[in-house]
């Protein structure tokens, strides 16, 4: 027992952690003022937020849009993930190569990657053009949609929920798919046997990722430009264009309350649907 | 006619040789024991008749149906693990009762059965706990109800004892055999420990780098092993060279004889309860001698002459 030993995480947490979100909290206690902060508490930002229909809009577009990115991430993460558990070694070694090589490049070249894909020259338009598809579609960008915001979100997030899913199935014991096949199960229904096995790595993936994609500024930046916009890119443009500091913060506060209430509420969905044993 | 039989199996894993056309047949009812050291092919072809593995060549026949091709959720049998593989998010009840659940059997009957299982191994008071409650004596049991309620054709085991102390070990030993005597039921167990092997068989395969050492009863693998890893494998067993044969002595058949065909020097007494173990060396070889009442006075270092029953020595192919 030497407690000293948890100084150095403690000083980080409370500085890197505590002490941004109590500035942050501070901040969005403030009216707006062009001079100059002013003085005295107030919680008229928050009402601002929940009084707008806009904001309202904006705040539920967000959660819509990191819900889709989660559900998507989840159906293609889950083959991965256990592809790359049922996988020889050397496989295994292949697959997380191409899973985690991603993650050295900026989410910022990642996301300028797609404009060069999805853009009115882009590389999706004139593929589309070499086939002879040379209908309107193939004149006009795809970038400022959903679709294109969701297909940067989805490659940029994709390896934390294979990584979650396959942190869960690495505890996973093989042999009980080989009991479920001896008892007479098919391979589909002896999958079936163990995929609860599976849920808590899926619920971690899905929280991880819906609290990244809820939060993320860069890729919906640049892909979804005027015609996708969430909180994140509100809060930025309040703060940094519009100097409205105390307004740019209560956003980001009302953004982490709803995403923590959101989680919690799907992790409580989760444990009274599947219960896991200890 | 037998009622498996394994006809010339091959196994190999990326060039390294697991199972070298081995044959065997065992009758209805019996319990065929595979021995062996670790990497013999005991497992290999466990998992071949459970049908987790394909053979290279050779065919596996059961109650002259050929299963070869057979995918294992079709084979009707059920396995024990080692690690007892039991599903950690379902109850006991759910666990005894899936492999009736894939047979779609009706939901009375179910219920009736799983019960019938967990009472047989005494667990019919845990039915609603999930095995991460139990110990590993209760997992072996609930694996085992969950194997014998399918009433399965052949019962395989994988080396279900390994886990478990050894007092329990030979309870659960002891309770198999209650079992697979009661039930009639057909058996296949793996194991790498000899007493285990001698206790439980009808038949044992005794193998030895993917092929077939010796096949017998357990009395013939004891009393008469047919090579010189057979004698040394099973029970422990002195090899004595004669001139050019050996002759193979269980220690408790040798016996201490100042006129004996051999002189020893006493190296360690140890006492095992029924009988104390003396361990000699001559000049050639390490001798072990077993005496049920050893005379007093013997100490390190002492000179002792040793003789045996012809009638309990034997040569053996060097």
């Amino acid at each position: 027992m030497r407690p000293w030993l948890l100084l150095p995480a403690v000083i980080a947490m409370l500085g890197l952690f505590v002490a941004p979100l109590a500035f942050l909290i501070a901040e969005s206690l403030h009216r707006f003022s062009l001079t100059g902060t002013a003085s005295g508490v107030t919680l008229v930002n928050y009402f601002k937020l929940i009084g707008d229909a806009y904001y309202l809009n904006l705040l539920g577009e967000t959660l819509k849009l990191a819900s889709v990115a989660s559900l998507i991430c989840l159906t293609l993460g889950t083959p991965i993930a256990w592809t790359l558990r049922l996988a020889r070694s050397r496989a295994q070694g292949l697959i997380l190569l191409g899973l985690l090589a991603p993650l050295l490049v900026s989410v910022v070249v990642r996301s300028f990657g797609w404009v060069v894909i999805l853009g009115e020259f882009g590389l999706a338009n004139s593929a589309m053009r070499a086939i002879g598809m040379n209908g309107p579609a193939s004149h006009r960008t795809h970038l400022y949609t959903e679709p294109a915001v969701l297909a940067g979100l989805v490659q940029v997030f994709l390896p934390f929920m294979v990584l979650a899913i396959y942190g869960a199935l690495q505890k996973l014991d093989l042999q009980l798919i080989r009991a479920a096949r001896n008892l007479g199960a098919n391979r589909a229904r002896a999958f079936l046997a163990v995929l609860p096995l599976s849920i808590p790595g899926m619920v971690a993936g899905v929280a991880t990722v819906f609290a990244l994609t809820a939060g993320s500024y860069v890729t919906v930046a640049v892909l979804g430009g005027n015609g996708v916009r969430v909180l994140a890119v509100v809060a930025y443009e309040q703060a940094i264009s519009g100097m409205n500091w105390p307004l740019g913060s209560a956003i980001g506060m009302v953004l982490l309350l709803a995403t923590t209430l959101t989680l919690r509420l799907f992790q409580a969905l989760i444990a009274r649907l599947w219960p896991m044993p200890i | 006619m037998s009622y498996l039989r394994l006809d010339a199996l091959a196994k190999s894993y990326g060039g390294a040789l697991a199972l070298d056309g081995l044959s065997l047949e065992i009758e209805r009812g019996a319990c065929l024991v595979l021995l062996g050291p670790s990497g013999c092919g005991k497992t290999t072809i466990l998992n071949l008749v459970a049908g987790f593995l394909r053979p290279d060549t050779g065919r596996i026949v059961l109650d002259g149906q050929d299963i070869t091709a057979l995918p294992p959720h079709r084979r009707d049998m059920g396995m024990v693990f080692q690690d007892y593989a039991l599903f950690p998010h379902m109850t006991l009840r759910e666990n005894v009762g899936f492999g009736l659940r894939m047979r779609h059997v009706a939901r009375a009957e179910q219920l009736q059965r799983v019960d019938a299982a967990l009472a047989s191994v005494g667990l019919e008071a845990y039915a609603e706990r999930t095995p991460g409650q139990l110990s590993g004596g209760q997992r072996q049991r609930v694996a085992l109800a969950r194997a014998l309620v399918i009433r399965p054709r052949l019962l395989l085991f994988d080396e279900p004892l390994s886990n478990l102390d050894a007092l329990l070990r030979e309870q659960l030993r002891t309770e198999i055999r209650a079992v697979l005597d009661e039930a009639g039921i057909t058996a296949i167990f793996v194991t790498h420990d000899q007493s285990e092997a001698l206790a439980l068989a009808d038949r044992i395969a005794l193998l030895r780098a993917g092929k077939l050492e010796q096949f017998g009863t357990p009395d013939e693998l004891y009393n008469r092993p047919a090579t010189r890893f057979a004698a040394s494998f099973i029970g422990g067993c002195n090899l004595i060279a004669q001139g050019a044969a050996t002759i193979a002595i269980r220690p408790h058949c040798m016996r201490l004889d100042p006129s004996g065909p051999l002189q020893a020097v006493l190296e360690t007494i140890e006492f095992l309860g029924p009988s104390t173990r003396l361990t000699l060396h001559d000049a050639a070889q390490k001798i072990v001698v077993d005496l049920a009442t050893p005379p007093s006075g013997l100490f390190r270092g002492m000179n002792l002459g040793l003789g045996w029953d012809a009638a309990h020595a034997w040569v053996i192919a060097p």
